[in-house]
């Protein structure tokens, strides 16, 4: 009877949690899709047939489009080539200063990409950033400079660097953590030169690691709208394009462009995806030979790097860091105190600081309700992602399905963040279900869809690092029921997995710029805010909210380290 | 043709010192075993000549060529590794091959020394198979064959046995000396198992708290141990400790407690010494009860166990310490426990050593 009674509970415990994941994960990121389908009419006379413009609105889908996917793909060959040296030297050398070098790396993931967005745009453009520095009278590029050949704005790739960098080398290191040195150790004994021995060994076992790391920056920089406003000039990206078509009304062009990124995404990312699943092997007979000429050459080439050349890769990597990361956090902070009651360059003091936070303009009383807003939204949001993740952590575990759930789970990882905002808005807002308008509690539920991956991974994570079944076993042996087992063995060896991803998702709701932008109605954030701003031309509000944004964050990164250590 | 000199070594990880001043010299053709328990230093020699590990002070050679600071892939050595590290992206052919590869050989060199190599080791018509498809066996001859193919003469060997049950272990030893052996190569052997140690090696080297605590061929070291320690490392050993109460030219008496003497050849003690003297049971033959007398000492047995071919028993002493001896299972006469024996002593086999400062139980204790 008892036994009978518990069984119910558990059933009627695993559907609602399923049901909440639906309702609160699955749709809200798939519901643009549907929206195609279901106003397809009113798509295709806004789109290919327009009265007014014919298929302009098309044109444009497309350019942004291609546009975008360039950007993105661009970005994720630069992380590659410096991301997989950093990610080596973090994974097998000891040096003084690695722990900071971790942090200096983790930081794009805890600045709201607005004020780092900011930062790189007065370090590269203006006379207060490496400009000056150098002795010019103005910036050292020029906000709509193109690199040559490639014709990717300099601007929005050396931001998009910045930002999905820590992907690439976070993932990839972690899986190198995973390849036993001794095999490195074996090919050297064998006679491999290092260079030799990266390339043959510790390459492809990294493989998965670099699939799924190029994957995640891939997904982020396709979705990055905040830096990317702020720094973008006259290009528009795919994710820009759709908050700015939400607020010109053009659902239908946001919607059928939200509906192509999705798709698209979808079709280069879960290919690649399944492929980090299969084990990598390869068969010396099907290999093809080159010839003992060529092998030769590669293997000289490789003796002369490993011998003469090996700090290239470590000046090379550091370099990249310090440009994208390091300089522009530092010009920031650097500006703050020339600008702090004028102008420094015209002496004009509505272009202070003091002037445009306290004075007229009162940005700090708008800076104040943004931060609560964004507090509160990320708090909210973080709470709700968590009472649904833990559950869903055991669901995935201990139940056939769950490996649905967990790739269902990275869904929304790869969704652009624009397009999920206005898929969530579609869905809650005024034109769908009429539940919830823009404002606060949208922003809330938006956060809940990537938050709720965001606390899953590290806490499966957790789980399998910590042999927890053998754990629940000898618990079961000593006589504790199934419920003592989650309580007393189980929710605390993955407690600090999941505190790991509540601190990360909590960042990443603060930092969110693309969907909030859509969702947030009159409860504006920190980050758009710093949008806004840039957009107004107030520069020195900018400066500070910036300053805030990243103080703020140092100190969030601080408990970051503090948990996951 | 190989030859491998250490000469005064030290190897420190922090505060630690792994290798304390080694000196070693390994002949060519010579199968050399580093033997000694889990943190003697052992590994971390065998490492240092390969190049894994650089040393702190001393000088490494190779063939007489200084290789101290020399990389490991210009070392021209094979490496066994104890769990073997076979590369588990590469399928037996690819590991086979790796490095004439990597060393860029001419493909039907590589071709060719490969096949002979998976020949030896009687792993042809496997090269397709990766590693986590080959048995525990199969997957420590593919080691051997990858470490050989690169064309070293010197072969290192990281407990290449340990990973095997102890059937296996003991087939693949005697397989292993042969291949050696039949190459003509040069082989130093890392191991803590004793007796793979006594049954394969040409030299052993007993290491301790990264020191050399004695090398010699195995039979050296088992008659004629030079300290407390390898009397009980090797084989097995009773101690007793005592005072050296009479010597003369050939002879030297040893008190020991409960007014027992030994009687052993004379050598180099001074009367009033404190000695430590080591017994191997083998060594002792247990007789009927006749008294105590010199090399005669009386005591009741305690113990008895048959293992194998011997019964090992164990008598107490009247001053109360306990002696092992092990007596032949045919010997004619059983001892029931409780029976009181005599333990005679053969003078040829007393080992006597100066009282160890730190005491003779750290002397001896295996860490």
């Amino acid at each position: 009877m008892k036994q009978d009674y518990r069984r119910a509970l558990g059933k009627v415990s695993l559907y609602s949690v399923t049901a909440a994941f639906a309702a609160l994960v699955i749709i809200p990121t798939v519901f643009v899709i549907s929206f195609t389908f279901t106003r397809w009419e009113e798509i295709y006379h806004e789109i290919f047939a327009n009265p007014l413009i014919g298929n302009e609105n098309w044109v444009q889908i497309q350019r942004v489009l291609v546009f975008s996917f360039k950007v993105s793909a661009f970005t994720v060959l630069f992380d590659l080539i410096f991301g997989i040296p950093l990610a080596y030297i973090l994974s097998r050398k000891k040096f003084f200063g690695k722990t900071t070098l971790e942090d200096v790396i983790t930081l794009p993931l805890v600045i709201p990409t607005s004020g780092f967005g900011f930062a790189t745009l007065i370090t590269w453009t203006t006379v207060a950033g490496l400009g000056g520095l150098l002795g010019l009278k103005s910036g050292i590029v020029d906000l709509g400079l193109l690199i040559p050949g490639v014709n990717v704005p300099f601007l929005i790739f050396i931001v998009h660097v910045g930002l999905t960098l820590p992907y690439v080398v976070l993932t990839i290191r972690a899986k190198m953590d995973e390849v036993n040195p001794v095999f490195e150790t074996a090919s050297r004994t064998l006679g491999a030169e290092p260079l030799t021995t990266f390339r043959r060994i510790l390459l492809p076992l990294a493989l998965p690691g670099i699939f799924s790391g190029s994957v995640l920056a891939f997904a982020r920089s396709l979705g990055e709208t905040g830096a990317t406003m702020v720094v973008s000039g006259i290009y528009t990206t795919a994710s820009i394009a759709i908050v700015r078509w939400v607020f010109e009304f053009k659902f239908a062009a946001a919607s059928f462009l939200g509906f192509l990124m999705i798709l698209i995404s979808w079709a280069l990312i879960l290919p690649v995806e399944f492929l980090v699943g299969m084990k990598v092997r390869s068969r010396a007979f099907a290999r093809a030979s080159f010839g003992n000429g060529f092998k030769k050459l590669v293997l000289d080439i490789e003796k002369f790097t490993s011998k003469r050349l090996h700090r290239v890769k470590d000046v090379a990597s550091l370099v990249i860091v310090a440009i994208t990361v390091i300089i522009p956090i530092l010009v920031v902070l650097n500006s703050i105190i020339p600008f702090w009651s004028r102008d420094p360059y015209t002496g004009k003091v509505s272009g202070g600081i003091l002037y445009q936070m306290f004075g007229p303009p009162n940005y700090f009383k708008a800076l104040m309700r943004a931060t609560l807003t964004s507090f509160t939204a990320a708090s909210v949001s973080t709470y709700i992602a968590t009472c649904l993740a833990v559950p869903l952590v055991f669901i995935i575990k201990r139940y056939r399905f769950g490996r649905v759930v967990r790739s269902i789970l990275k869904i929304p990882l790869i969704v652009p963040t624009s397009a999920l905002g206005l898929s969530v808005l579609l869905l809650w807002g005024p034109s769908g279900l009429n539940l919830v308008n823009p404002g606060i509690w949208l922003i809330i539920l938006t956060h809940v869809v990537f938050s709720v991956p965001v606390i899953v991974e590290p806490a499966i994570a957790a789980y399998e690092g910590s042999q927890i079944v053998l754990f629940e076993e000898s618990a079961r042996t000593l006589g504790a029921t199934a419920y003592d087992v989650a309580e007393t063995i189980s929710i605390p060896l993955v407690k600090r997995g999941v505190l790991a991803g509540v601190v990360l998702s909590f960042t990443h709701s603060l930092g969110e710029t693309g969907a909030t932008f859509i969702v947030m109605g009159r409860d504006i954030t920190v980050p758009t805010l710093v949008v806004n701003m840039v957009e107004a031309l107030a520069i020195p509000a900018a400066l500070f909210s910036s300053t805030y944004l990243i103080a703020v964050s140092l100190v969030l990164l601080l408990v970051f380290r503090r948990i996951s250590k | 043709m190989p030859d491998v000199k250490l000469i005064n070594v030290t190897k420190r990880y922090g505060k630690v010192v792994a290798v304390d001043n080694v000196s070693l010299h390994v002949r060519d053709k010579e199968y050399v075993t580093l033997l000694g328990a889990s943190g003697c230093g052992k590994t971390t020699t065998l490492r240092l000549i390969a190049g894994l590990a650089e040393p702190d002070e001393g000088t490494i050679l190779i063939d007489d060529r200084d290789v101290t600071n020399t990389p490991p892939e210009d070392r021209g050595i094979g490496f066994v590794f104890q769990n073997y590290a076979l590369f588990p992206h590469m399928d037996l052919w690819g590991n086979t091959t790796y490095g004439p590869t990597v060393k860029g050989w001419k493909e039907e060199d590589t071709e060719k020394l490969a096949k002979q190599m998976l020949e030896m080791v009687r792993l042809r018509g496997r090269e397709d198979a990766f590693p986590d498809e080959l048995s525990g066996g199969m997957q420590q001859r593919a080691a051997l064959a990858r470490a050989l193919s690169a064309g070293t003469q010197l072969l290192l060997l990281d407990e290449p046995l340990g990973a095997l049950d102890a059937k296996l272990r003991i087939i693949l030893r005697y397989e292993l000396r042969r291949l050696v052996e039949d190459l003509g190569l040069t082989a130093i052997h890392v191991t803590h198992d004793q007796e793979e140690a006594l049954t394969i090696s040409d030299g052993i080297v007993v290491m301790r708290k990264g020191r050399v605590e004695q090398l010699g061929t195995p039979l050296e070291l088992y008659l004629q141990p030079q300290t407390p320690y390898i009397a009980n490392f090797i084989g097995e050993s009773n101690f007793l400790e005592g005072i050296v109460t009479n010597t003369d030219k050939k002879d030297m008496f040893i008190e020991v407690p409960g007014g027992l003497f030994i009687r052993t050849r004379s050598d180099g003690f001074k009367i009033g010494e404190r000695v430590a003297v080591a017994i191997r049971p083998e060594f002792v033959e247990i007789e009927q009860y006749s008294g105590n007398d010199v090399n005669l000492l009386a005591g009741e047995v305690e113990r008895m166990r048959f293992i194998g071919g011997i019964t090992r028993y164990e008598v107490r002493l009247l001053n109360d310490d306990l002696i092992a001896v092990r007596s032949p299972i045919e010997s004619k006469v059983k001892y029931e426990l409780g029976v009181k024996v005599s333990l005679k002593l053969n003078p040829e086999r007393i080992y006597v050593y100066h009282y160890p400062k730190e005491g003779l139980l750290e002397a001896i204790r295996v860490e």
